[in-house]
């Protein structure tokens, strides 16, 4: 009876517990919305296959990619979806234990970064983007989520490769 | 009380099971349209294109042995078709979001994206599907059908081929692939 009532309890809380993760999944089936997301299941196949080499820094990047969890890039056009997408990301922000990470303003795009404190020094558990402003002329907000036992000094080439925007910026990071 | 929860139980799974059974699938989608004018399908037995060496390692024969059949389901746009479109792209969106398909990734929005799936647990996949769409050249669903397929060992396999150990046999189907390419253009 006892692990019976452990299990419904489990089973109600489940959607709660996953709410910080959720607020952004409504995007993904906007058609204003373009998004790319890889999840959690990805990464565990990728470290099925056996990727071992001898270069010590192609070696760091794969271990980077074999502890991610989930990556979402969420990217609009749109003026009025872009300032939902604000709101839910400063809410969001607000909510959870994430720390600024930095911020800087190029061009006409101002881009910020939070994280959340990871399983030791150079690492974080939450790598959060915003960035806002006008590309060629369009406004365009995107929003970019990476978990998982994140290399900071790593995830600057994985932003690199995924073409995200502050790729570089994300190098001068410490 | 108990016969109560008992009474409860079986209710909420008669509930689901009946659910399930009323649930598009992907298989019955492709039996459904394998006939339809508006869509092209090609079936793939692996047989057919994968032929190997006998000294191969007992490994890399399982690895191959493990793909059945890859099943392509397309729908192209030809400009009388438009109409059925973007309903048809919602209803396969709505099959392969269901919880069984575990997402690998999927990029881009409705009118233009693509989304790879696959079924069965991480060393053993049962399927693999691909769906892709563009408003202005329509729509296609592949499905790399298997038994236990294991990602690590095929990967293995295909840096064997790479290496010349393994040859792909291409003859045989070369008018199938012709015909992909038709659809492609």
């Amino acid at each position: 009876m006892k692990t019976k009532i452990v299990f419904l309890l489990a089973f109600c809380l489940y959607p709660i517990l996953n709410w910080g993760q959720a607020n952004f999944t409504k995007y993904e089936s906007m058609k204003e919305v373009s998004a790319m997301v890889i999840t959690q299941n990805m990464f565990k196949l990728l470290s099925e296959i056996d990727l071992d080499t001898q270069d010590q820094e192609t070696q760091a990047y794969i271990d980077l990619i074999e502890n991610l969890k989930d990556i979402k890039v969420l990217t609009t056009n749109n003026v009025e979806i872009g300032t939902d997408m604000n709101t839910d990301f400063n809410t969001y922000v607000e909510s959870s234990q994430v720390e600024e990470l930095m911020r800087f303003k190029e061009k006409s795009m101002q881009v910020k970064f939070y994280s959340k404190p990871g399983s030791k020094e150079g690492f974080v558990s939450e790598l959060l983007m915003l960035m806002t402003g006008q590309e060629e002329g369009e406004p365009i907000t995107v929003v970019m989520s990476i978990q998982g036992d994140i290399d900071l000094k790593q995830v600057s080439k994985l932003a690199n490769d995924l073409k995200v925007p502050g790729a570089k910026q994300l190098k001068n990071i410490k | 009380m108990k016969s109560i929860f008992q009474i409860f139980f079986l209710l909420i799974l008669g509930v689901q099971f009946s659910g399930c059974n009323q649930e598009p699938t992907l298989q019955k989608y492709f039996v459904n349209h394998q006939n339809d004018e508006n869509y092209v399908m090609v079936d793939l037995p692996a047989g057919m294109f994968l032929s190997f060496n006998d000294e191969l390692a007992n490994a890399d024969q399982e690895a191959i042995e493990s793909i059945k059949k890859v099943s392509v389901l397309a729908y192209p746009l030809n400009g009388s078709n438009t109409a059925n479109y973007e309903s048809e792209v919602a209803v396969l969106n709505k099959i392969l979001s269901r919880e069984k398909y575990k997402l690998l990734m999927k990029i881009g929005n409705t009118t233009k994206g693509m989304r790879i799936a696959y079924l069965g647990e991480e060393k053993a996949i049962d399927e693999v599907v691909f769906f892709g769409n563009d408003s202005d050249k329509g729509f296609i669903v592949a499905r790399v059908l298997g038994e236990k397929m294991n990602v690590g060992e095929l990967m293995k396999l295909v840096g064997n081929l790479e290496n010349g150990d393994i040859k792909l046999n291409f003859k045989q189907f070369e008018s199938t692939l012709k015909k992909l390419d038709e659809i492609e253009s």
